[in-house]
C-alpha cells in the first residue's frame, strides 16, 4: 500500500506532470503526421529523455506513445493515410465517415475506443505483471535465455513479409550487439582498435538512425510532397459516443483483451492487434458486409486493441526484461541507461517506480479524453503542417541527440550508418525491428547462455533440466520447427497435385 | 532502391564469412572450450545459412528479378540533391563539427535542405537560424551538451 501512496506522491510531482504534458502534446503532433509514427516519436524523445530522472523519462515515453498511436487516427480519418501503421486496419471506415460529413464523431469514436482500450490494458498490466513477477523470481540464467530466444523468435516469425529475411534482420542486431569488450571473456570484438566501438555501439544513435533517418531518407526521395484537404464535417467529437459504446460494448471488450493479449506476445505490438481485432469484430458482427463502409464496429474493436496493446507489450518488459516491441525496447534500453534492469527484482528493489510507470498509463488515458478532443477540433491544421519544414529540423534534432549521447561525433556516424542500413533493409524487404531487438535484447542472451554454459561445463543438457527452461526450450524449437513442417508438407502436396 | 535477394546474399555471404573468420581467433574461457567468439560464430554461421537460402530462392525464381535497380529518384536531379545533402550534410558534422561549429554548420545544413524542398528563401532562412539556435541553446544550456561553437567562440554566451 505504501508503494502505491508513494507512486501517487511520485507522479503528482510538478516537473512529472509537466513532462507527460508536453510530451503528450508532442506524441498528438507526431502522430498525426501522416509519415511519422510512435516509434519515431519515441526515438525523438530518447535523447531528452538521456537528463531525465527515470520516471519522467519513461513517463514520457508511456504517454507520447499513447498520445500517438490515438493521433494516428487524425489523417486516416481526414485523408485517408493512417498516421500510423496501428490506425491502418480500419482507415476505410473512417475515412468514409468523413466523407459522409461524420469525421469528428469517427476520431470520437477512435478516441473514446482508444481510452477504453487503454484503461482495460492498464489493469490488466496493473494486477497481471506483480503476479507474473512473482513466479519469475524462480527463474534463473537459462530460463532468461529461452525468454530472450523466445522473444527473439516471436519478432521473426510475426514480423512483415519473408521469415528468412526478418531473421537476417534479427543477427544483423545481434551481430552489432556484440561490437564492442566481451563482458564474460573481457576481448575487444569487431573494434579495429577504435576506442568508440570498445564501448560497444550504443543503441541510442543507432535507433534514431534505423527509424528517422530511413524515414528522411524516404522522404527526400518522394517526388511530391504536397498536402490535402479535408472535407467538411457536420458531427461532433462526443455527441453520442455514450450510446455507441453501449451499442459496441462486446467489440469494445473484445478487442481491448485481444489487444492486451497481442501486446504481451514478443513481438507482436499495436499495429497487428489493430488488424486481430478488426478482423475478429467482422467475425462476430451481425452485418459484417458493413466493415469497410463508414461502419463503427470495427472502428471501436481495433481502436480499443491498439491502445490496449500498449499496455500488454509492458508486461514481459517489466517482468522479464523482454521487449515486445520498438518502443518497449527503445524504454528497456532507458531503464538500463539509468541503471535499472528490468526483471522480477524491479517490483521488489524499486516497487515504488513500478507503480508510478503504471499509473502513467491511467493518467496518460485521462489526458487524452481532454488533449485527443483538442486534437481533433484542430486536426485541420495539424494534418497540414508541411513536412518539407518539419523534416529538416527533425534531421538535426537527431544529429545533436545523437551527439549528446557519448559528446562525440561517435554517435553521429553510428546514426548515418544505421540509417541508411535501416533505409536499404526496409526497401528489399527486411524488417528493421528485429535487428532493434537484437541490439537491445543482444547483451542479455549472451550474459545468459555464456552463465548457463559455464554452470553446465559446457553441456547442453543444463539448458533443459528445469522443469520451466525444458517447457520453454520445448516451446521456442517447435515456434521454429511448426512452420518448417507445414511448409514442407505443403510443398509436398503441391508436387503431388503437380504430378497427378 | 531496390536489389535483387541474390546480391543481397552474395555480400551477406561475404560479410557473414568474415565475421567467422575474425571470431574464430577469437580467446577462449580457461578451462572450456567457448569463449567470445561463440554468438558471434553462431550469427555469422546463421547469416550464411539465410544468404544461401536467398540466393537459391532469388537464382530459381521465374521471371528473375533484375541485379539492382536504383529507382526513379535517381534520374531526378531535385530529389537526387536532396538525398545528397541529407547524407552528406550528416557526414559534414563528422569531420568539421569542432572545426566550424554547430551553430555555422547545422544552419548551412537545414538551409540547404530547405532550399532543396522549394521552400522559399526567406522561411528557409527564417526557419534554420530559429531551428538551430533554439536546438543549440536547449541542448548546451539545458542539458548541458558541449555543442562546440567553433569559428564562433568568440561570440558565444
Amino acid at each position: 500500500m505504501d508503494n502505491i501512496l508513494n507512486a501517487f506522491t511520485m507522479i503528482a510531482d510538478p516537473s512529472v506532470l509537466g513532462v507527460i504534458i508536453a510530451s503528450s502534446l508532442f506524441g498528438l503532433f507526431v502522430g498525426a503526421i501522416p509519415g511519422l509514427s510512435a516509434t519515431m516519436a519515441t526515438a525523438l524523445l530518447v535523447p531528452l529523455t538521456f537528463f531525465m530522472d527515470p520516471l519522467p523519462a519513461i513517463a514520457s515515453i508511456v504517454s507520447a506513445v499513447a498520445m500517438a498511436i490515438f493521433a494516428g487516427d487524425i489523417p486516416g480519418a481526414m485523408l485517408r493515410i493512417p498516421g500510423t501503421p496501428a490506425s491502418a486496419a480500419y482507415v476505410d471506415d473512417a475515412y468514409q465517415m468523413t466523407l459522409r460529413g461524420e469525421a469528428e464523431r469517427a476520431l470520437g469514436i477512435g478516441l473514446v475506443s482508444s481510452v477504453f482500450g487503454g484503461f482495460v490494458g492498464a489493469i490488466i498490466l496493473t494486477l497481471g505483471a506483480p503476479f507474473l513477477a512473482e513466479f519469475a523470481f524462480q527463474f534463473s540464467t537459462v530460463e532468461y535465455f529461452w525468454l530472450a530466444v523466445l522473444g527473439l523468435s516471436c519478432s521473426v516469425i510475426i514480423s512483415r513479409g519473408s521469415p528468412i529475411k526478418g531473421l537476417v534482420s534479427l543477427l544483423i542486431g545481434l551481430f552489432i550487439s556484440t561490437i564492442g569488450i566481451d563482458v564474460t571473456g573481457g576481448y575487444p570484438r569487431f573494434t579495429f582498435g577504435s576506442v568508440d566501438l570498445m564501448g560497444g555501439v550504443s543503441f541510442i544513435p543507432a535507433m534514431i538512425g534505423m527509424f528517422a533517418v530511413t524515414e528522411i531518407l524516404r522522404f527526400s526521395m518522394n517526388a511530391s510532397h504536397q498536402t490535402s484537404s479535408a472535407p467538411k464535417s457536420n458531427s461532433t467529437v462526443y455527441g453520442g459516443q455514450w450510446k455507441m459504446v453501449r451499442e459496441n460494448k462486446r467489440h469494445l471488450v473484445s478487442g481491448s483483451l485481444i489487444g492486451t493479449v497481442i501486446g504481451i506476445l514478443p513481438g507482436a505490438g499495436a499495429d497487428i492487434a489493430a488488424w486481430v481485432a478488426y478482423a475478429m469484430a467482422k467475425k462476430i458482427s451481425r452485418t459484417p458486409a458493413k466493415f469497410g463502409t463508414g461502419h463503427p464496429e470495427g472502428l471501436a474493436s481495433a481502436g480499443a486493441a491498439n491502445n490496449a496493446a500498449l499496455s500488454g507489450v509492458w508486461i514481459p518488459a517489466l517482468v522479464f526484461g523482454i521487449p515486445g516491441d520498438s518502443v518497449t525496447a527503445i524504454a528497456v534500453g532507458v531503464l538500463f541507461m539509468k541503471g535499472i534492469t528490468p526483471g522480477p527484482m524491479v517490483f521488489v528493489q524499486q516497487a515504488d517506480l513500478t507503480y508510478a510507470i503504471f499509473l502513467t498509463f491511467f493518467l496518460s488515458n485521462l489526458l487524452l479524453l481532454v488533449l485527443g478532443y483538442f486534437a481533433i477540433r484542430g486536426a485541420r491544421f495539424v494534418v497540414q503542417t508541411p513536412a518539407r519544414l518539419l523534416m529538416p529540423v527533425i534531421l538535426l534534432f537527431c544529429i545533436v541527440g545523437s551527439f549528446a549521447i557519448t559528446n562525440s561525433v561517435f554517435g553521429i556516424a553510428v546514426m548515418l550508418v544505421l540509417g541508411v542500413l535501416g533505409f536499404l533493409m526496409e526497401e528489399n524487404g527486411f524488417p528493421i525491428a528485429p535487428a532493434i531487438l537484437g541490439i537491445v535484447i543482444g547483451p542479455m542472451l549472451e550474459d545468459n547462455f555464456m552463465a548457463t554454459v559455464i554452470k553446465s561445463d559446457g553441456g547442453i543438457v543444463g539448458f533443459f533440466d528445469r522443469p520451466v527452461s525444458g517447457a520453454l526450450g520445448a516451446f521456442t524449437i517447435l515456434i521454429w520447427v511448426i512452420p518448417l513442417v507445414t511448409m514442407a508438407l505443403r510443398r509436398r502436396s503441391q508436387r503431388i497435385e503437380a504430378g497427378a | 532502391m531496390k536489389i535483387s535477394d541474390r546480391l543481397t546474399g552474395f555480400v551477406l555471404l561475404l560479410f557473414a564469412t568474415a565475421i567467422l573468420v575474425e571470431a574464430s581467433r577469437f580467446p577462449l574461457i580457461p578451462g572450456l572450450s567457448i569463449g567470445s567468439g561463440l554468438l558471434p560464430m553462431i550469427v555469422a554461421s546463421g547469416l550464411i545459412l539465410c544468404s544461401l537460402v536467398l540466393i537459391v530462392k532469388d537464382m530459381i525464381a521465374r521471371p528473375r528479378p533484375k541485379l539492382a535497380e536504383p529507382g526513379d529518384w535517381i534520374s531526378d536531379h531535385r530529389r537526387l540533391i536532396r538525398v545528397a545533402i541529407v547524407l552528406l550534410g550528416t557526414a559534414s558534422f563528422i569531420p568539421l563539427l569542432d572545426v566550424i561549429g554547430f551553430p555555422v554548420l547545422s544552419i548551412a545544413m537545414l538551409l540547404a535542405f530547405l532550399l532543396s524542398l522549394r521552400v522559399d528563401v526567406m522561411t528557409s532562412v527564417l526557419v534554420s537560424v530559429t531551428a538551430s539556435l533554439a536546438i543549440h541553446t536547449l541542448f548546451s544550456k539545458v542539458f548541458l551538451v558541449p555543442l562546440p561553437w567553433g569559428i564562433l567562440q568568440s561570440v558565444a554566451w
